[in-house]
């Protein structure tokens, strides 16, 4: 059935072709037209601000260059607990309260603050890393990129967080000389040297891991008794170097070895006199 | 059809070969990798897991700070937005189009010679010259745009290195001598590309035959060490590793290169790209079938473009498991990262993408029922057409469902990531989830239909066989649409996750069974004559379909994975400061899209027409004399 | 199909349809507990979540 010269398709698979992707070009137009802004690097005058200022800035890191809003929202959409939708100091103090509680703040704004940048502090049942049973928490550490939250804006988070639900806002407003926010990290994060080996003590945290002064923590060796167990320089030693020796039981690369970029020489030898004089 | 039948078969065989090649060449760096983990465990992951629980509160500042003090040699450079250079027109805009056309003909280059060896062993087996013609016209279109690969490959290069240089510095000096190692590969495949071509007649029979084959399979592996190569540049933009928190390198190209999303790209990018060559190829069938003169002609094109769709069908079903599995690893790596693709803006473009592939399975379905009419035998299956498309379009309509509902101008302002508090119980993943594994499943049907249309079964067991098939379509429709349902809305999200799992192995349970059953139910089944070349000329438009919505899917998806990383170069490492670091709206990328997908479709056109005039004869003058 | 209402026709057919569905039932039960098992979801024999 040897058919006749045929029109060439040339025109007819081009207009097809034209109409079909313009038909897929129309479905992007009736879509919402959203832009996503790369989150602002924004100066804030300091000296000038007000705490209602503050709580504002507060709410829009929260919905923007934070972007708690991607998981945190009201369910059945969220991917993590409804923070906007229940009262935030209340529902601190609750976990604070709570036995699988794992870290050390004492009010509900040390405990939001603890959990923005350690998450797994506390995990909420339910919400933990699939096969972690709830004790390994999915979200990012929010002063690490790729979010990278200043101490200041931070605390701006932990200010709506108090104020959407009329409580008290206990952070102070910040008052440094005005800087971007991008310095405030730098220079809101350099802690003062502790006065006192308790205050050493609490500064870097030894309480969440070692048994000492009083508190329990099955993490890492006991240290109430150690000034019987080890001499000075070993306990030096396993400050600065941690996974030179390790205890019997417990795990190497647990404890952060860069103790010797953090501590002043003066803080190290309060924490060195107080675990010597620690005999159980 | 046993040709079909030995194709997959070989399919197989030559894909291990491939794996086999490329598995030894991973393996002489992977030697040392594994006692460096930690090293190459990626940034992005190690501060999610919070790497110490020790670490004190007060170290709040960030690592990078310290290191910004003294001169830094090592990071990646951290930009200003005065340091990219502004050359009137959107940067972004025209390494978009650059990239996207290298990708798309990449693709297809790299695409063509894989199914083309297949063919190609099958015609050695079968003895049917056929298969070696189509091969070998198959190769011709391989060729013309291996060319312009290279074309739009070095203008990307040289737009790259003009728009962003301090970027492009940063990747020379993380992948350094690999670079080399890509231009010789690529030297490589220019030598075995040209040879397999222009080799094909001189090596036609016998001996020669097997070498020309041996020189088929060392293109395919050159061209897919070229493609994994290219994909780390890609990944290391998500997911870096073997750098620090500052970008500066701490391993070595191996563990560079071996991201978290390296492999899941490498599998989907392969699998797709033989989706993508096969339905280019199979518009170019169609063109020439609606050209074609003589019914000989008409009946060469329409076999050509049936295979075509075949390959493209074949390779496009299992693309959506490859897609969870990188979607997966990317939740795991990053969920913030997840997020932004599913949840936030992005996730939008999943509802385009929804109309793309309900498009790729309407069109491959209707092109398998027109197919049908090729042979007499169809008519004891024409009943389920309608059950088919009404299932199709139902599905299709709950999977365009959007899950964000937006009901005023303040909630699109807060969408950086909020969603409206009113869902519409269809929009969620588990309906969707059902729905896409129904028109993957009555998807299969339409094919299983059609290749049992030319046929009748002669096995006694042929009742139970077909109450078996039958069965196993009831319960595994039925138990998709239960898991959807019942963990879907009545347990909790992990329940629900694991159920979407469960829907997927029953539709792949189908298509194994589907597959399996109909091979021994028709073994020496009587076969009831096929008229190619008898198929309505408005199939052939579903073979341009095809084409068309994967080119358009290609650059979507393209653009979402490549949008993922929002406003950074290299993910956690270094940010994107130019002016362009924001997620444009979905009407842009709409545009850009389309404006790549009508320039491919232009130069495509332009291929075809290349390929008809190499075998366009001028007849000599009669006067002066030939010239040959 | 030759429908011609012969009662041992119909009956076979409907045995064999009876067979292959508890089969593909039976299937795909222990498909599911087996798929969910493997993820660390196991699940109680009607089905609901054990956990």
């Amino acid at each position: 059935m040897a058919k006749g010269p045929r029109r060439s398709p040339l025109l007819a698979t081009l207009g097809f072709s034209l109409g079909l992707t313009l038909v897929f070009t129309l479905v992007t137009y009736i879509l919402p037209q959203v832009e996503g802004e790369a989150p602002k690097e924004t100066e804030v005058k300091l000296g000038e601000l007000t705490m209602d200022g503050f709580v504002a800035l507060g709410q829009e890191l929260f919905e923007g260059k934070g972007t708690c809003t991607l998981c945190h929202k009201p369910p059945p959409m969220g991917r993590a607990p409804d923070i906007q939708g229940f009262n935030m100091v209340d529902t601190a103090k609750e976990r604070l309260a709570d036995e699988r509680y794992k870290g050390e703040a004492g009010d509900p704004a040390a405990y939001i603050r603890e959990s923005l940048v350690d998450p797994s502090k506390y995990v909420v049942v339910g919400w933990g890393q699939k096969g972690s049973n709830d004790t390994v928490s999915p979200m990012p550490a929010i002063d690490k990129p790729p979010i990278q939250l200043s101490p200041v804006e931070m605390d701006a988070v932990i200010a709506y967080l108090q104020a959407k639900d009329g409580n008290e806002v206990s952070v102070a407003l910040p008052t440094e000389a005005p800087a971007p926010a991008e310095k405030a990290a730098a220079v809101g994060a350099a802690p003062a040297p502790a006065k006192t080996p308790e205050e050493a003590v609490a500064k870097y945290g030894c309480q969440a891991c070692h048994s000492m002064l009083g508190t329990e923590s099955p993490v890492g060796p006991p240290l109430s008794d150690v000034g019987a167990r080890l001499s000075q320089e070993q306990i030096i030693q396993s400050i600065l170097e941690p996974d030179a020796e390790i205890a019997e039981g417990f795990s190497e690369g647990v404890m952060p070895g860069d103790f010797a970029e953090k501590m002043t020489v003066r803080e190290l030898e309060m924490i060195i006199e107080l675990l010597r004089e620690s005999r159980g | 059809m046993a040709d079909l039948k030995t194709m997959l078969r070989l399919w197989v065989r030559v894909l291990a070969a491939l794996v086999l090649l490329g598995a030894g060449a991973a393996a002489t760096c992977a030697d040392q990798a594994d006692s460096l983990e930690q090293r190459i465990a990626p940034v992005g992951r190690v501060q999610l897991d919070g790497a110490s629980p020790l670490q004190p509160l007060v170290e709040a500042q960030p690592k990078g700070a310290d290191a910004a003090e003294e001169p830094v040699f090592t990071g990646a450079p951290q930009l200003k937005r005065r340091d990219y250079p502004n050359i009137g027109v959107s940067s972004r805009a025209t390494v978009w189009v650059l990239a996207q056309m290298h990708l798309f003909f990449g693709a297809l280059v790299l695409a063509v010679p894989m199914f083309v060896l297949v063919i190609e062993l099958i015609g050695v087996r079968t003895g049917d010259d056929r298969y070696d013609d189509m091969a070998h016209e198959f190769m011709k279109i391989s060729l013309t745009a291996y060319a312009i690969t290279a074309l739009f490959g070095g203008s990307l290069a040289l737009a790259l290195f003009l728009l962003y240089p301090q970027f492009m510095e940063y990747l020379m000096r993380v992948f350094g001598a690999q670079m080399l190692v890509y231009a010789v590969l690529f030297f490589l495949e220019s030598l075995f590309l040209y040879l397999y071509y222009y080799g094909w007649d001189a090596m036609r029979y016998g001996d020669r035959k097997w070498l020309h084959l041996t020189i088929g399979l060392t293109l395919n592996a050159v061209g897919l060490t070229l493609m994994v190569v290219a994909n780390s540049w890609a990944t290391f933009m998500m997911a870096p590793s073997g750098v620090d928190e500052v970008g500066a390198v701490v391993g070595n190209i191996w563990e560079v290169m071996k991201g978290p999303l390296w492999n899941p790209i490498n599998l989907h990018r392969f699998i797709a790209n033989i989706a993508f060559g096969g339905a280019v190829v199979g518009a170019y069938a169609a063109y020439k079938f609606l050209a074609a003169r003589t019914a000989e002609a008409r009946a060469h094109y329409d076999w050509m473009g049936y295979t075509s769709n075949f390959i493209a069908i074949l390779a496009f079903l299992p693309l959506p498991f490859a897609g969870y599995w990188l979607m997966a690893e990317i939740y795991a790596y990053s969920q913030q990262m997840g997020i932004t693709a599913m949840g936030g803006i992005l996730a939008w473009l999943f509802i385009v993408q929804a109309v793309l592939i309900g498009t790729i399975l309407l069109a491959g379905n209707y092109y398998l029922w027109a197919g049908m009419s090729r042979t007499d035998g169809s008519v004891r299956y024409q009943g389920f057409i309608k059950w088919i498309a009404l299932t199709l379009v139902v599905c299709f309509l709950i999977w365009v469902t959007p899950h964000t509902l937006i009901l005023s101008v303040s909630e699109i302002a807060a969408l950086g990531g909020s969603h409206h508090h009113v869902l519409g119980p269809l929009g969620i993943m588990p309906a969707k989830n059902i729905a896409v594994n129904l028109m993957l499943v009555v998807t299969f049907l339409s094919f299983q239909l059609y290749r049992r249309s030319d046929k009748v079964a002669t096995v006694k067991w042929e009742r139970a066989g077909n109450a078996l098939m039958g069965a196993i379509y009831v319960v595994a429709i039925a138990n998709i649409i239960f898991a959807g349902v019942y963990y879907g809305y009545f347990t909790n999200t992990v329940y629900k996750v694991g159920s979407s799992v469960m829907q997927v192995v029953s539709t792949l349970v189908v298509i194994v069974a589907g597959v399996v059953i109909d091979a021994y139910m028709f073994k020496g089944a009587k076969q009831l004559p096929s008229k190619w070349g008898q198929v309505p000329d408005r199939a052939q438009y579903a073979l341009f379909a095809l084409p068309i919505a994967f080119t358009w899917l290609m650059a979507l998806m393209g653009y979402v994975r490549s949008s993922v990383r929002t406003h950074w170069h290299v993910y956690t490492v270094m940010k994107d400061a130019s002016v362009d670091n924001y997620i444009p709206t979905i009407g842009y990328a709409g545009n850009m899209i389309t404006i790549v997908t009508l320039l491919f479709l232009v130069f495509i056109l332009f291929i075809f027409w290349i390929a008809n005039l190499s075998t366009t004869k001028q007849p000599a003058p009669v006067v002066e004399g030939g010239v040959e | 199909m030759s429908g011609q209402g012969v009662p041992g026709r119909i009956l076979a057919s409907l045995v064999y349809w009876v067979a292959a569905l508890a089969l593909a039932a039976a299937l795909f039960y222990g498909l599911d507990h087996g798929v969910m098992a493997m993820q660390g979801l196991p699940l109680n024999w009607d089905l609901s979540p054990a956990q």
